[in-house]
């Protein structure tokens, strides 16, 4: 049973045995877990429900963003420096995911085990692995998805001597129609909203879209017992004046590395540690563009077919950063996002617009170190605060120059940067450019797609929020189930990461429910 | 263990910089009522903006006739209807954007006097504007170059958007039909009433 915003026409009473805040990666995994174990279930979602049965995929971002994205797509940190990238409807940000299905590295696993976290070291995760990637059809892409960019991305990296590696993709009958961040037309795209979101409500869990979390409720032992929440009207994304009021056993909050602080905020849920919100990672993306002689028309068929690990982890000299700490991929934007990521305006920027179809390019995933945090202002509306700095300016200008010198390899008669001057380069010898590139805010927009950190997984409550099992250390009864409990990045696509945690999460509340 | 060096102190903040943005525009929009330039009398095109005022939309308006240079044969900014599509666009927003894209707008159309020109923005003739735009984009100072940049954004993705501009940019469009979301900005609507909240 799904309930949307047009269903609701009274307020809402409900008691059931687990409030699940968010239907993503995190809580569609938790939800349908429960639900087979026989579990009262009851999801939450801020954002709308969508399907392609309705035509509601309509591939175009106007449309998409307004319907799948948070903050309608145009959300930024305070500084406008990065763009963020989250999901706001029915299966969540794996709506507009590109489907990279990759299992946290085990060194990363190793990581977070000297960080504090227990029980989720890459053996003990495993059969979760191999689980979600059958039921979600995960497979390395084969050549036949591999777009003009792929192929270009593997020549130039042949040419470099780095390793390439097909890109494990949660796709089942894909047509190559490409367009894949404004979610599928074709249902091929295995996100939460096809595969676990059904899962959980043939399971007998309830959905209901279009309602948002106002507070988490705890009862006089500080156990947390239920929520208070609004209905949002879809045509004006403004509460429609009925509420809901519903009391449970435990609340699972999965409602993103971005959105479940928020909501655990505006609770006024204890923070004794400090921690909530802070520590906030976002994987910034720097976007290099080029020209190549002939079409790549980057839109069509798999974004990311392929790409390179060889700089996923960072190497030192001593204390001195040296190279890496990315993941290095084609890139696939639809017209009108290439349009705000490539350089200048007026004539300038039109002459670039004419090349349109032969612009191909590559994109890094940053794996940060250095993290911002999210507060609330004095209306409760979220701030981000993040600045790309630290060691992690030195991990964007490497980045971009291996993005740079890949897109020449391959045969790029020009590579654009995306800065004001719209600089340019023809040849690897003026790769140096890139350690003085102006990239500070308002110079260059970077996306920032996988936000991890804010309610953070640890042993210690004085330095963390949650503990190994997702439970709050200071809110008995309320579990985290979503990419903020990652104490640091996972250092790849974090979705495959987020399912795997959400079993264990999901084993937690089973046990706390008795 | 988790520690201090795992913990965030970023640099600027969302209260800083828009306080920074309302004093620094408070002043540019007292030196431009001086100059009798703040116009809020006259709309663009008949265009009715529902959050901004006529003069903010007159000056996004400018902003998108410069940024945008369109193909003979494809629609210019103001027949896209560019600038009136983020005014709709604001309507849904509940978050910050609509007082950074005011901020943005009154940085953009005062900011000439801090250049010693003797107009705003939208009474500098085009060569002027563009120069003037282009001195934001690299200006050092971020709140000027955040401005022009968000702004920029805007303009762009409003107007790529719109399906008769993809033909000009060797862009096949999409492989299905085109379904409006209840809360649309698409130029078509914005002539219809709006559900009201």
């Amino acid at each position: 049973m799904i309930l949307e915003y047009g269903d609701v026409t009274s307020d809402r009473r409900e008691q059931v045995d687990v409030i699940i805040i968010g239907s993503g990666c995190g809580g569609a995994t938790v939800a349908k877990e429960l639900a087979a174990a026989g579990r009262s279930v009851l999801i939450l979602e801020r954002g709308g429900y969508y399907t392609t049965a309705r035509g509601d995929f309509d591939q175009r971002a106007d449309d998409m963003l307004a319907r799948i994205d948070g903050g309608r797509g145009l959300d930024t940190t305070t500084n406008g420096q990065i763009g963020l990238l989250y999901g706001n409807c029915v299966g969540g940000a794996s709506v507009h995911y590109w489907a990279d299905s990759w299992r946290i590295p085990a060194d990363r696993c190793e990581r977070y085990a000297e960080l504090g976290v227990e029980g989720h070291a890459d053996a003990d995760l495993a059969p979760h692995y191999a689980r979600i990637e059958r039921d979600l059809n995960i497979h390395p892409a084969p050549r036949e998805y591999y777009n003009r960019m792929n192929e270009l991305f593997d020549v130039g990296a042949a040419r470099l001597g780095w390793q390439v590696e097909p890109v494990p993709q949660a796709r089942k009958g894909c047509i190559k129609s490409g367009h894949c961040y404004q979610g599928c037309a074709f249902d091929a795209k295995q996100s939460q909203l096809v595969t676990h979101i059904p899962a959980a409500i043939g399971a007998g869990a309830r959905l209901f879209a279009d309602c948002r979390v106002d507070a988490i409720t705890t009862d006089a032992g500080g156990h947390a017992n239920g929520v208070h929440a609004s209905f949002i009207d879809r045509r004006t994304g403004k509460p429609m004046g009925h509420t809901l009021t519903a009391s449970s056993r435990c609340v699972v909050l999965a409602a993103g590395g971005y959105g479940s602080p928020v909501v655990w905020l505006r609770s006024k849920l204890p923070n004794g540690s400090g921690q909530v919100g802070r520590n906030l990672y976002c994987n910034p993306t720097p976007y290099l563009h080029a020209i190549f002689p002939d079409k790549v028309e980057q839109w069509w068929n798999i974004p990311t077919a392929t790409g390179t690990m060889d700089f996923r982890l960072p190497r030192y000299d001593g204390s001195r950063y040296v190279e890496g700490g990315y993941l290095l991929h084609p890139n696939q934007l639809q017209p009108e996002l290439l349009a705000v990521t490539l350089p200048g305006f007026g004539v300038e920027h039109r002459r670039v617009m004419d090349l349109l179809p032969r612009l191909g390019g590559a994109v890094s995933w940053i794996d940060d170190e250095v993290p911002g945090d999210i507060t609330l202002d004095r209306h409760g509306r979220p701030v981000y605060r993040y600045e790309i700095r630290g060691v992690d300016v030195l991990k964007i200008r490497d980045a971009m120059k291996k993005q740079a010198l890949l897109l020449l390899a391959a045969g790029a008669t020009e590579v654009i940067a995306p800065d004001p001057t719209g600089t340019r380069i023809r040849d690897e010898r003026e790769i140096a450019i890139f350690d003085t590139l102006d990239i500070a805010s308002g110079a260059i927009l970077f996306g920032a797609p996988h936000p991890a950190g804010t309610l953070r997984m640890g042993t210690d409550p004085r330095t963390s929020v949650i503990r190994s099992n997702h439970e709050a250390h200071e809110v008995p009864g309320l579990f985290v189930a979503d990419p903020s409990a990652f104490p640091l990045p996972p250092s790849v696509d974090p979705s495959l990461g987020i399912m795997a945690w959400s079993y264990v999460a999901a084993h937690a509340v089973q046990q706390h429910l008795g | 263990m988790l520690t201090a060096a795992h913990s965030s102190s970023p640099a600027l903040s969302r209260r800083g910089f828009l306080r920074a943005g309302v004093l620094t525009t408070g002043a540019l929009a007292f030196g431009g009522t001086l100059a009798g330039c703040l116009r809020d009398t006259h709309g663009v095109d008949g265009e009715e903006p529902e959050v901004l005022t006529r003069g903010e939309l007159a000056t996004l308006t400018a902003v998108a006739d410069r940024v945008i240079i369109a193909h003979e044969g494809t629609p210019t900014a103001r027949e896209a209807r560019t600038a009136r599509r983020i005014d709709r666009e604001l309507t849904f927003n509940e978050g910050q954007l609509v007082g950074d894209v005011r901020a943005a707008l009154a940085m953009i159309e005062y900011g000439p006097y801090l250049d010693l020109h003797l107009r705003p923005f939208t009474r500098l003739d085009a060569a002027a504007q563009d120069a003037y735009l282009q001195r934001c984009a690299e200006s050092s100072w971020t709140l000027r170059r955040n401005a022009f940049s968000g702004l920029r954004f805007l303009c762009l993705f409003f107007y790529y958007t719109d399906d008769r501009t993809w033909r000009s940019i060797g862009y096949g469009g999409t492989m299905v039909d085109r379904k409006l979301p209840e809360a649309a900005n698409a130029r078509e609507v914005l002539d219809q009433p709006r559900a009201r909240a």
